[in-house]
């Protein structure tokens, strides 16, 4: 057995064919049940992907929003209600805010869809999006704080550029220079930030996976932890990795489409 | 005399800030009372069970309520905040002397030992933070050290980042290139010179830092690979608390109110510092 898992070769050489495995596509073993790391994968990562887009897009229009409502009259009192909501939802851990919700829901309403087992979209899709709900209603909360700080500075710099006086001089209606001149100009550093919260949620939001018992990557890693599984939680570890790496790129190349001045210096 | 008046002069600044002066506020009451659970005078003992009184609602005598094991929570949740502040601290003094030395050697120095800095902290940076510190963690132990040294390893990429860029363009100066030329030893430049042109930066991320690093060690102790009970930890408390909210409210307000409460404090510090020691950074 232990020539099988090659343990009694050098931990260099342990470490390189595990590299080896790893771009073959043998991620490895899990112990407990047998069943191949890939394949335990194959069925986690849709879930976290499901989670990663139900919440960056709450995120995104949430904390755009407030961002824009925060923005529009700085140092008014509905910039300091923007900001304290801001400040508010980077310090609630998520998993105070989780437990939060499904003591409101679950004992008082009775209403806790994650109590059941959980239903792919192809199966049972009212129960699975139900399911999806709090934990990306929670990790959405988490993604819109960082997003709605970023897009209120960009969009305080951007107020104050020429072309918008030159806009607003022009008669052009404030609606539409808010919305179009200046909300288009700033979304840059809204589409990094997205961005990389966007990478971050694809690696797991561990804790709120295991609060809703919802059976995705950072689960698995959790779970490989807990069982002492090393070969899940190192191979799946390094997927996360690759996926992070893989949306930065991404990203990069979604500049070009929201910002023509990118695409002319090309 | 003029160094005296530079550092009122900077206060000055830092008071004026309406976060800044919030932030400092919260975070001295919370340090305070941190110390009382240091330094034992804590109303009852964090760990004392009363049986008398199980799931009592907040009163005169407790002023947080009791637990199910008639452990006073406001005692717990002063002795849990000295837990995570003490973990947080030693992690992001760890990652900053860390972070520190290898950011500002790689970037005076340059050449190869930058390129292995930046490329070894790339990949730290592709890892999401907490499942990284959970994969150290498993790896290290359960021990509050071992929770610390995760932490501190997370966090170090991103002192060396921050550290690394200003000590880049000071390098360019005239006036380090004159200490060059004046013969000064390296370490003299590096300390006398470039490190406190750096301070600001690196006081703001430390601010940040220790936000961050109390989220994440009370997300470990949630997920109970931080502290081991019966010891009392912020993230702990929460995860305790999940079975008994139903009909005790209080046992999850309590510590999460605690928890908010100083990653909001070390959040306005931080934007205070930055306000007042970066004088091009106009505060709206």
């Amino acid at each position: 057995m232990r020539v099988y898992y090659g343990i009694d070769r050098p931990v260099v050489i342990q470490y390189f064919n595990w590299v080896k495995g790893f771009f073959t596509g043998n991620l490895g073993y899990a112990f407990h049940t047998g069943t191949s790391v890939a394949r335990l994968t194959e069925n986690s990562f849709p879930v976290t992907l499901e989670l990663a887009i139900f919440s960056t897009l709450i995120g995104v229009v949430l904390g755009t929003l407030i961002g824009l409502f925060s923005a529009s009259k700085p140092g008014s009192r509905r910039d300091f209600i923007g900001q304290f909501f801001g400040l508010t939802a980077l310090a609630i851990p998520s998993f105070v805010l989780s437990t939060t919700l499904v003591a409101i829901f679950a004992d008082k309403f009775h209403y806790f869809p994650n109590g059941f087992e959980y239903a792919t979209p192809w199966h049972n899709l009212s129960l699975n999006l139900q399911q999806m709900l709090f934990p990306s209603l929670v990790l959405g909360i988490a993604v819109a704080a960082p997003v709605m700080r970023t897009a209120r500075s960009s969009l305080l710099e951007t107020q104050e550029k020429d072309f918008v006086r030159t806009a607003i001089g022009k008669g052009v209606k404030l609606r539409r220079v808010k919305f179009v001149h200046v909300l288009r100009n700033s979304f840059n550093p809204i589409v990094t930030m997205t961005g990389i919260q966007f990478g971050y949620l694809l690696g797991g939001s561990v804790i709120v996976e295991q609060i809703f018992s919802l059976p995705g990557v950072g689960r698995q890693v959790l779970q490989g932890i807990l069982k002492r599984e090393y070969s899940t939680v190192q191979s799946t570890v390094m997927l996360i990795a690759c996926c992070f790496v893989i949306i930065n790129l991404l990203t990069d190349v979604i500049y070009r489409y929201v910002d023509p001045r990118i695409r002319e210096n090309d | 005399m003029t160094k005296k008046s530079s550092r009122k002069t900077w206060f000055y600044y830092y008071w004026n800030s309406l976060s800044g002066r919030i932030g400092l506020i919260l975070l001295t009451l919370l340090l305070l009372g941190a110390l009382c659970s240091l330094f034992h005078i804590l109303p009852y003992g964090p760990l004392a069970q009363d049986p008398t009184a199980i799931i009592k609602g907040p009163s005169w005598h407790h002023l947080f309520g009791t637990d199910q094991f008639g452990r006073d929570i406001f005692s717990r949740v002063l002795d849990g905040l000295r837990r995570s502040l003490s973990v947080s601290v030693v992690a992001v003094f760890l990652a900053t002397f860390l972070g520190l030395f290898i950011g500002v050697t790689a970037g005076y120095f340059g050449g190869f030992l930058d390129t292995l800095a930046v490329r070894l902290s790339d990949i730290f940076f592709a890892f999401p933070a907490i499942l990284l510190a959970l994969a150290i963690v498993s790896a290290l132990g359960h021990t509050w050290i071992d929770t610390s040294f995760a932490i501190a390893i997370v966090y170090t990429p991103i002192f060396v980042r921050v550290t690394r860029g200003p000590v880049l363009s000071l390098k360019e100066l005239d006036y380090i290139k004159a200490t060059k030329v004046l013969g000064y030893s390296s370490s003299r430049i590096l300390i006398k010179h470039i490190l406190p042109n750096i301070m600001p930066i690196l006081l703001v991320q430390v601010a940040l830092s220790l936000s961050w690093a109390i989220l994440t060690e009370s997300g470990l102790s949630f997920l109970g690979l931080g502290t081991q009970a019966p010891d009392a930890s912020l993230g702990l408390m929460v995860s305790d608390a999940q079975s008994l909210v139903s009909f005790a409210w209080w046992t999850l307000a309590a510590p999460s109110l605690f928890l908010m409460l100083s990653v909001v404090s070390l959040n306005l510090v931080g934007d205070g510092l930055r306000d007042s020691l970066d004088p091009t950074r106009k505060s709206i």
